[in-house]
C-alpha cells in the first residue's frame, strides 16, 4: 500500500498540469478547514458570549435578603447602536464586584469597556458618566469589542433614578449588552454555512477534478492491468495527500494569531475573544484534520464520475438531456414568479420571492450555456468566412463542449447572485433598521430629545449646556381614551420658541401650530409619541407637564450649527438624572441601526465566499483552456504565432466572463424590481452594478492574460518527444 | 524553393546533454526530391535532432542549414519566420485539434501566417484531395487515425516547405493504415520537390525512403 502512495504521489508531480492541481487542493482543503474553524468558533463564541452574560446579570435580593448594592441600567448610544450603562453603588462594604470589575469605583467614578474608553475623543465617553478610573476586563464583556459602563453616581445624584436591590451576580434575569442585540447562534451558523460553505465545497469539487483527464486514462489503465480499487484508491490519495496536508497546514497557521490574541474582524466592528476560541482548541484542531480527511474523501468519491464519461470525442451537449430541459424551461418560468411575487400577500410573497430568485440563479447558467453553444455553432461558420483563427477554434470548442462555458459561467452568474442579493437584503434590513441618511446628516445631530425622571431643568444642566443650545418641554396634549395624544404642548422661554420659528404667546395663552408648520427636526422626534399631531405653543419655563411623567424636552441649536451631542448627554447624566436619555435626531430611537450593522455579516462573508467561488472557477476553467491549448502548442512552435493563445483565451475565457457579468448584472436589475422602491423597500445600488461590470471586465483581462500567458509559457517549453 | 540550396545541409553537428554527448561530428545532407529516413534505438537522440534542425535546440558546435540558412545561429524572429517559411512538421500523433473540420486544420498555419483566407481554404482543399482526405463536412476528431495523419501531413506541405520533417509518423497507426500514410509521404518530395526527413522505428517504413541512416554513438552511419 505504501509503494502504490509512493507511485501516485510520483504520478501526480509529474502529471499534465501537477503543480496547478496541487495548488488547488492545497488552496481547497485550506478554505475548507477555515470555514469549519469559522464554525467551531462562531459555536464557541456564542458560548462564552452567553456565560459571560449570564455571570453579570445581578441576582435581586428577596424579602429578608441583605441588599449588597444598588443597580440599575438604562442605554445611550454611538452611531445609533445602543449600548448598556449600569448604574451601580454598593451598600456594604464586602458588596461583590460585578465581573471584570477590579474594585468598586467611588461615588461619581467610572468603569468603562475598552471599546468606550478608547472610543472617538469626541464622543467624550470617559467624562460623559461621571470620571473614569478603569477599565472593564474581558471576563466582564460579551466581546472584547462591547461597549459597557459601570457607573456609580455621586451622593447627591444616587436618589434621581429608581434602583434595584441586588445580593451578587449571576441570577436568572434577562441578560443585557450586546446580547440582547446579536442574533441567535443557529442564524449565524447558517449564514456561514451557506456563503461559506456551499463555495468552499464548490472549491473543492473543483480542485478534486482538476486535470482529472489524465488521471482518468491512468486510472483505466491500472483496472486494466487488474489493480483494485485500493490500489488504485492509493495512488489517487498519494498523488493529494501532500497539498492536502499543506491546505490543513495553512488553515492552522491562518487560525493560531486568533488563539493568541483577540483580533478584530474588519468592517463589521467585531472582536473575537481568544480565551473563548482557545477553550475550542480541541474542537479547531478535529476541524482542520476533518477537512483533509474531507478533502481527501471527495477526490475519491469524485473519481469514478471520470470513468463513466468515456473516451468520445464526440460533442457534447451541456450536461444531461433531461436536466438540460428541466433547466431551460424552468428558468423563464422562475423569473415569471419572480417578478409577480407580489400579489401573493405579505407572508407568502417574500417565499415565493426567495424560491424564485434562488430558481433563477440556479438555472441561468445553462440558459446562458445553451444560448452560447447554439450561436457559437453559427459564429464559426462566420470566422470560417472572415479567417480569423483565433475565433474560429473558440467557436467550436465552445460549440463541441458546452459544458465548458457552463461550468465557467455558473460560478460567475452565481457569484453576482450573491453579492446582488447581499446588498438588497442588506439595503432592506437598513431601510427597516434606519434611515442611514438621517444618521448622518447635520440637521440630525443638531437637535437633542432628552427625557428624566427630574421635573423641571436644573441650572446646574442648562449652565452645562453647549454655547447657544435652547431647551423646549415637550408633551402630551388631549390625552385620548386609548391612551394616544391627539397634539403635543411645546413650552419654553419666548426666545427658545421664537428658535424654533414657533409663535410666543402672552402668558397664560396658547397658540396653535398645525403638524406641518413644525420644524422639520421636531416632527422626526416626536414622531413616534405623537405622530402627525398638531402642536399647542406656551410660553413658559422648561418644566414637565405632568409631574408623574417625568420630563420631556428638546435642546437644540440653529439648524446649520452642529451641537455638541456628547456635551448634552454629559449634562444630562451629571445634572439632571443618573439614567437620564439624551438621544439626537440623527438616532431617532424608533429605529434601531443594530440590525443594519449587524446584517453587515452577510456582504462580509458573503464576499469572501464569491472570492472562494471565482477562485474555483478561474481554477477549472484555466486548467481546462492548459489542456486544449497544449493541443496548440507544436503548431504555434512551427509558426512563431503565440498570439493566438492570447486571442483564442479571449474568446474562450474572457468573452464568456464578460458575456455572463452583463448577463448577470442585468438579470439582477430586473430580479430586484419587485423588492424595491417604496417606504420600507430595498435600494438597487447601482454602484453595485457598476462595481460588478467592472470587475467582470478585470477578472475576464486576468483570465485572458493569464490563461494566453501560461499556454504560449508552456507551447515554448515544448519540444518533439516521439524519440 | 530553390535548387541549388540543400533543404538540409548538416556539419560537424555537437551536442551534448546533461553529461552525456548526444550528437559528435554528425553529418547530414537531404536534397530536394529526397527522402531519407533516421533510425536509432530508444534514446539515441532522434527526436532531439529533429528538435536541432527546427532551431528549438542549440547545437554546441556544426553548423544546421535549412534552406542555405544555418538554424543554429538564428534567434527570435529571423528564426521563426525561416522556419514558418521552409519546414512542415508532421508529429507522431498529428496534434490536430479535435473540433476543428479538416481543411480547417490544414489551412491554420496559413491562416496564422496571415495569408489570404481564401487562397488557405483552397490549397488546403486541393492538399486534402491529392491525399483522398474529405476536406469538410466532418470534425477532425471523428476521422480515423490514418485519415487524421493525412490532414496532418496536407497541414505540413501547406507553405510549400523546403524541408518536411516527421517524427514517428505512423506510430500510432495499425498495418494498413501505417501503409497508405507512409506511400503518400514518401511521394511528397518527388511531386513537390522538397526534402523529406523521416525519424522512424519501424523498417517496413524506414526502407521506403531513398537513404536509410543509422544515429549510433552520436554520428550518423548509412545502412543504404
Amino acid at each position: 500500500m505504501r509503494h502504490m502512495l509512493r507511485i501516485g504521489r510520483a504520478a501526480g508531480r509529474s502529471a499534465e498540469g501537477g503543480r496547478a492541481r496541487s495548488l488547488a487542493l492545497l488552496a481547497a482543503t485550506a478554505v475548507v478547514a477555515v470555514t469549519l474553524c469559522s464554525l467551531a468558533a462562531t459555536a464557541a463564541t456564542w458560548e462564552g458570549r452567553e456565560q459571560r452574560g449570564n455571570a453579570r446579570v445581578p441576582a435581586f435580593a428577596e424579602q429578608g435578603d441583605r441588599p449588597a448594592a444598588l443597580w440599575s441600567r438604562y442605554w445611550d448610544g454611538y452611531q445609533g447602536r445602543q449600548f448598556t450603562v449600569v448604574v451601580i453603588a454598593p451598600l456594604t462594604e464586602d458588596a461583590p464586584l460585578p465581573p471584570g470589575v477590579a474594585r468598586w469605583p467611588g461615588p461619581g467614578e467610572v468603569f468603562l469597556s475598552p471599546a468606550l474608553a478608547d472610543g472617538p475623543a469626541n464622543e467624550d465617553f470617559p467624562r460623559r458618566y461621571g470620571t473614569r478610573v478603569g477599565t472593564i476586563s474581558a471576563e466582564g464583556l460579551a466581546s472584547p469589542g462591547e461597549r459597557l459602563a459601570y457607573v456609580r453616581p455621586t451622593t447627591a445624584m444616587l436618589g434621581t433614578a429608581r434602583m434595584e436591590k441586588i445580593v451578587g451576580y449571576g441570577g436568572p434575569g434577562p441578560a443585557f449588552g450586546d446580547l440582547r442585540v446579536v442574533g441567535p447562534r443557529s442564524s449565524m451558523l447558517a449564514v456561514i454555512g451557506v456563503l461559506l460553505g456551499l463555495p468552499a465545497l464548490g472549491l473543492a469539487a473543483a480542485a478534486a477534478r482538476m486535470g482529472a483527464a489524465g488521471r482518468d486514462r491512468r486510472d483505466a489503465l491500472l483496472r486494466t492491468l487488474g489493480a483494485g480499487r485500493t490500489a488504485r484508491a492509493c495512488m489517487d490519495i498519494g498523488a493529494a495527500v501532500r497539498p492536502v496536508c499543506a491546505g490543513a497546514a495553512v488553515a492552522a497557521l491562518l487560525t493560531v494569531p486568533f488563539l493568541l490574541t483577540d483580533i478584530e474582524l474588519p468592517w463589521i466592528d467585531y472582536t473575537l475573544y481568544a480565551p473563548d476560541l482557545r477553550r475550542a482548541g480541541g474542537t479547531l484542531a478535529v476541524a482542520v484534520a476533518a477537512s483533509a480527511l474531507g478533502m481527501l474523501g471527495l477526490i475519491l468519491l469524485l473519481r469514478p464520475a471520470a470513468v463513466r464519461q468515456g473516451t468520445s470525442t464526440k460533442p457534447r451537449a451541456a450536461g444531461s438531456g433531461l436536466l438540460r430541459l428541466l433547466a431551460l424551461g424552468s428558468c423563464p418560468a422562475f423569473l415569471v414568479l419572480a417578478l409577480t411575487s407580489k400579489s401573493f400577500g405579505a407572508q407568502r410573497s417574500a417565499a415565493a420571492y426567495l424560491f424564485a430568485v434562488v430558481g433563477v440563479w440556479a438555472t441561468l447558467p445553462w440558459v446562458i450555456g445553451w444560448t452560447a453553444s447554439r450561436l457559437s455553432g453559427r459564429a464559426s461558420r462566420s470566422p470560417h468566412r472572415s479567417g480569423d483563427p483565433a475565433r474560429l477554434i473558440a467557436a467550436r470548442t465552445t460549440a463541441a463542449r458546452p459544458g465548458t462555458v457552463v461550468r465557467l459561467v455558473a460560478a460567475m452568474v452565481i457569484a453576482i447572485g450573491v453579492v446582488g442579493q447581499t446588498q438588497i437584503i442588506t439595503s432592506l434590513l437598513f431601510a427597516r433598521s434606519g434611515d442611514e441618511e438621517q444618521l448622518k446628516s447635520v440637521q440630525g445631530r443638531t437637535m437633542a430629545l432628552v427625557q428624566t425622571s427630574a421635573t423641571r431643568l436644573t441650572d446646574a444642566f442648562t449652565g452645562a449646556l453647549p454655547a447657544g443650545a435652547h431647551a423646549v418641554a415637550v408633551s402630551a396634549g388631549d390625552i385620548r381614551p386609548d391612551g394616544s395624544s391627539g397634539s403635543r404642548i411645546l413650552q419654553g422661554p419666548c426666545d427658545s420658541l421664537r428658535a424654533l420659528r414657533l409663535p410666543c404667546p402672552a402668558a397664560g395663552q396658547e397658540a396653535h401650530v398645525p403638524y406641518g408648520d413644525l420644524d422639520q427636526r421636531l416632527r422626526v422626534s416626536g414622531y413616534q409619541s405623537f405622530g402627525p399631531t398638531p402642536a399647542i405653543v406656551r410660553t413658559g419655563p422648561v418644566v414637565a407637564v405632568n409631574r408623574s411623567e417625568g420630563l420631556q424636552a428638546v435642546v437644540f441649536t440653529d439648524s446649520d450649527k452642529p451641537m455638541d451631542i456628547p456635551a448634552v448627554k454629559r449634562a444630562a447624566h451629571l445634572h439632571l438624572s443618573v439614567k437620564a436619555l439624551a438621544e439626537p435626531v440623527a438616532e431617532d430611537g424608533a429605529k434601531s441601526f443594530a440590525v443594519g450593522y449587524h446584517s453587515r455579516w452577510i456582504p462580509f462573508l458573503g464576499t469572501i465566499g464569491t472570492v472562494v467561488l471565482l477562485t474555483a472557477m478561474a481554477l477549472a476553467s484555466l486548467s481546462e483552456f492548459l489542456r486544449f491549448s497544449q493541443t496548440l502548442a507544436p503548431l504555434t512552435v512551427l509558426t512563431g504565432r503565440s498570439r493566438i493563445f492570447h486571442t483564442t483565451a479571449f474568446w474562450c475565457l474572457g468573452a464568456p466572463l464578460l458575456g455572463a457579468g452583463a448577463v448577470g448584472a442585468v438579470a439582477h436589475v430586473i430580479l430586484v424590481q419587485p423588492v424595491t422602491g417604496g417606504e420600507g423597500g430595498a435600494t438597487l445600488s447601482w454602484n453595485l452594478v457598476t462595481a460588478v461590470l467592472l470587475s467582470t471586465a478585470l477578472l475576464a483581462a486576468a483570465a485572458t492574460v493569464a490563461g494566453g500567458a501560461t499556454a504560449a509559457r508552456r507551447a515554448r517549453m515544448w519540444r518533439p518527444r516521439a524519440d | 524553393m530553390t535548387e541549388a540550396l540543400l533543404p538540409l545541409d548538416i556539419h560537424a553537428l555537437r551536442y551534448e546533454v546533461g553529461g552525456r554527448r548526444l550528437f559528435e561530428g554528425l553529418g547530414l545532407a537531404v536534397r530536394a526530391g529526397e527522402s531519407v529516413a533516421v533510425m536509432g534505438p530508444s534514446g539515441s537522440g532522434k527526436s532531439t535532432l529533429l528538435s536541432v534542425v527546427l532551431g528549438l535546440v542549440r547545437p554546441d558546435a556544426g553548423t544546421v542549414s535549412v534552406a542555405g540558412r544555418n538554424v543554429a545561429r538564428l534567434r527570435g524572429r529571423h528564426l521563426t519566420e525561416h522556419r514558418r517559411k521552409h519546414i512542415g512538421m508532421i508529429f507522431q500523433f498529428g496534434e490536430l485539434l479535435p473540433e476543428l473540420t479538416p481543411v480547417e486544420n490544414v489551412a491554420l498555419p496559413a491562416l496564422l501566417d496571415g495569408a489570404d483566407r481564401d487562397r488557405a481554404y483552397a490549397d488546403g482543399r486541393k492538399l486534402l484531395d491529392e491525399l483522398g482526405v474529405p476536406a469538410a463536412g466532418t470534425a477532425t476528431g471523428d476521422l480515423s487515425g490514418g485519415e487524421r495523419q493525412r490532414v496532418a501531413v496536407a497541414r505540413a506541405l501547406i507553405g510549400s516547405p523546403s524541408l518536411l520533417l516527421a517524427d514517428e509518423p505512423t506510430g500510432a497507426l495499425d498495418a494498413e493504415s501505417r501503409d497508405h500514410v507512409a506511400g503518400t509521404l514518401f511521394a511528397v518530395p518527388a511531386s513537390r520537390r522538397c526534402g523529406l526527413l523521416v525519424v522512424t522505428h519501424d523498417p517496413l517504413v524506414a526502407n521506403r525512403a531513398d537513404r536509410v541512416m543509422h544515429l549510433e554513438q552520436g554520428a550518423l552511419a548509412g545502412a543504404r
